[in-house]
């Protein structure tokens, strides 16, 4: 016997183009809903990890442990009021560093910090201040920083920025240096949120080390120079805190609203879904009495569900592409920060997600093809 | 076509008050022509189709479909039987209310879109739907133009037997005739079997069976001629 004609989706489809717009739409907006989250989300963690910075790899730094210093240097009573004394061997430590292979660079700052706004919250981003035009210059270095707008800082007191941080500033109405102090001379492009510049006072509290110390325990070796007193701020170091305060509590806001979101959403739907398939027990009854099967009408109502569902994908990307365009170019950039604009693995999230929402379906629709009678029965 | 041996069907079988809708038929139909079962209402006229059909079980007997027992066909068979070789018109015409009438007509078509449409649009014609009605849901039209809608479905695969329950129940008298006559024309190459209760409609008929509670109580060969 032949067997040709398929039963097709789109007469129902065609037939009943409200409904399935509002099924389409609320899943596109659903699907949208969870990546705006995410994008946001990275507009507040992405920011701080730059400003922390784990982005460039190439700098780290040591400040002195006053204990572990005292101790090494018992004629020293007080590092507060042996600010010269203190400022000389830090002055004198740098260059030992150097001795390392893998550093190229080291030399001594006084570290400041200076502040950044994400979209939620607020964190600190190193500013290290030296004494020389040479040592902004390899610290700029360090972070592929080019100067695009004024020149490198001469004379004490006098600071370059990054656009994105003095964008941050500015839309945030923050003077963050006092102005009678110090001078933007300079604005540059960088992989972080960089601000540096020349010492206006005397003080050193910071040894930087630039070169690529990744695979070295630099703690160890900075000990075995004799500087045993430095604390060595490490990349892991600042990635464990930066996941610790920034990333993970984020990932969990943003693991519990995808949870509850899909959770209410797959309640919904499977409540809407048992009411349309209840309107739709006659037809599927009717098609069994004229020769369909169970599977094929299964099919043809599963052949729907994948029709929405891939509608929803597709204005959903649309929907997602253009909100995404114009929160960065409205509230992202303009604050000078920043966010993963394409995030693949939200994206297969979502996919995921609308898998799991799929699945469950099945439940109703399963139950109502074991409740599929032939004419007959009804009757 | 078929043949009924000693067919019997029970409802409420697991009851202690049984109700026999049929009982221990023994019938041999023709290969075409078109029969008429005739009755009143709940006499089980409507049940006889069902188990012709294979779409209710037999409490006992055997039904042979072209040689073959209906007990022996699996469902998947089942459902190709009912599919292209049964054609059906039910008594409350089953019409599925987002679909216009020509979409209805070909709802299990076995030709492609276009060409099912074609012979969905003639046979609609053929039976006194208006060119007009033709796009037109199951709510727009009435009860007569939805009862030969769904005779045009039961007519889309030429099906070898075509059962009709009622099928002029919602008509006037002029087109409950053009309908008759156009089961008449197709039952010549064809078994059309017609349930009814109303002998007016019927008076084409090669084969009359009466029914009553279950059992015949008369069956009339060469009824038109």
């Amino acid at each position: 016997m032949k067997d040709k004609q398929k039963l097709s989706a789109m007469p129902y489809i065609r037939n009943n183009r409200r409904r399935v717009s509002v099924l389409v739409i609320s899943l596109s907006l659903f699907c949208m809903m969870l990546y705006l989250l995410s994008f946001l989300l990275s507009a507040t963690t992405l920011p701080m990890e730059i400003a922390a910075p784990i982005k460039a790899e190439k700098a780290i730094f040591y400040t002195i442990n006053s204990e572990r210093f005292l101790d090494a240097h018992t004629e020293i009573e007080s590092i507060v009021d042996s600010a010269d004394i203190v400022r000389e061997i830090i002055k004198s430590d740098a260059p030992k560093c150097e001795a390392l292979p893998y550093i190229d660079h080291a030399i001594a700052a006084n570290m400041h910090v200076t502040s950044l706004q994400a979209l939620m919250g607020m964190t600190g981003t190193y500013t290290p201040f030296f004494f020389t035009t040479e040592d902004v210059e390899y610290y700029l270095e360090a972070y592929n920083g080019k100067i695009v707008e004024g020149r490198l800082p001469t004379e004490p007191g006098e600071i370059i920025v990054d656009v994105k941080l003095r964008k941050n500033w500015d839309a945030h109405d923050r003077e963050v240096f006092d102005s009678s102090t110090f001078t933007i001379v300079g604005y540059c492009e960088s992989d972080t949120y960089l601000c540096t510049g020349i010492e206006p006072s005397t003080k050193l509290n910071t040894v930087i080390l630039i070169g690529e110390t990744r695979g070295h325990d630099v703690k160890a070796d900075i000990h075995n120079l004799g500087i045993t007193y430095a604390d060595v701020t490490t990349q892991e170091e600042i990635r464990k805190d930066c996941d610790r305060e920034i990333v993970e509590p984020m990932e969990t806001v943003k693991t519990l609203v995808t949870s509850v979101a899909t959770i209410l959403l797959s309640i919904c739907l499977v409540a809407v879904l048992s009411l349309h398939i209840h309107d739709r027990h006659n037809e599927w009854c009717l098609m069994n009495s004229i020769g369909f099967s169970i599977f094929e009408i299964y099919k043809m109502a599963m052949r729907e569900l994948l029709f929405c569902f891939g509608m929803a994908i597709g204005i959903g990307s649309i929907l997602t592409t253009g909100t995404v365009a114009i929160l960065y170019n409205t509230l992202i950039a303009p604050r000078g920060l920043v966010a993963y604009i394409f995030t693949p693995s939200m994206i297969f999230t979502i996919l995921a997600v609308l898998a799991a929402i799929l699945g469950i379906c099945q439940i109703p629709l399963f139950i109502s093809m074991q409740k599929i009678q032939t004419v007959d029965d009804i009757e | 076509m078929f043949e009924l041996k000693d067919v019997t069907k029970i409802y409420d079988i697991d009851k202690e008050e049984k109700l026999y809708a049929l009982r221990g038929i023994n019938l041999t139909l023709p290969d075409h022509g078109m029969v008429a079962i005739i009755g009143p209402s709940g006499c089980g006229k409507s049940t006889l189709m069902y188990v012709l059909s294979g779409l209710k079980a037999l409490t006992s007997g055997e039904i042979v479909y072209n040689g073959k027992s209906l007990s022996d066909y699996s469902i998947s068979e089942r459902e190709k039987l009912r599919r292209y070789e049964f054609g059906f018109v039910f008594q409350r015409h089953y019409l599925i209310s987002y679909m216009n009438a020509i979409e209805n007509a070909i709802l299990a078509s076995d030709k492609s879109t276009t060409e099912a449409k074609k012979k969905a649009e003639k046979i609609l014609l053929d039976i006194g739907i208006k060119p007009r009605e033709l796009k037109k849901r199951p709510s727009q039209l009435s009860g007569g133009q939805r009862q030969r809608v769904a005779i045009a479905r039961a007519m889309m695969n030429n099906p070898k037997v075509l059962f009709a329950d009622e099928p002029t129940a919602s008509l006037d008298h002029e087109n409950a005739h053009l309908v008759m006559n156009h089961l008449k024309e197709y039952s010549k190459d064809r078994l059309v079997i017609v349930i009814t209760h109303d002998r007016s409609v019927i008076t084409d008929a090669d084969m009359q069976i009466d029914i009553w509670d279950g059992e015949i109580t008369n069956v009339t060969t060469g009824v038109n001629s």
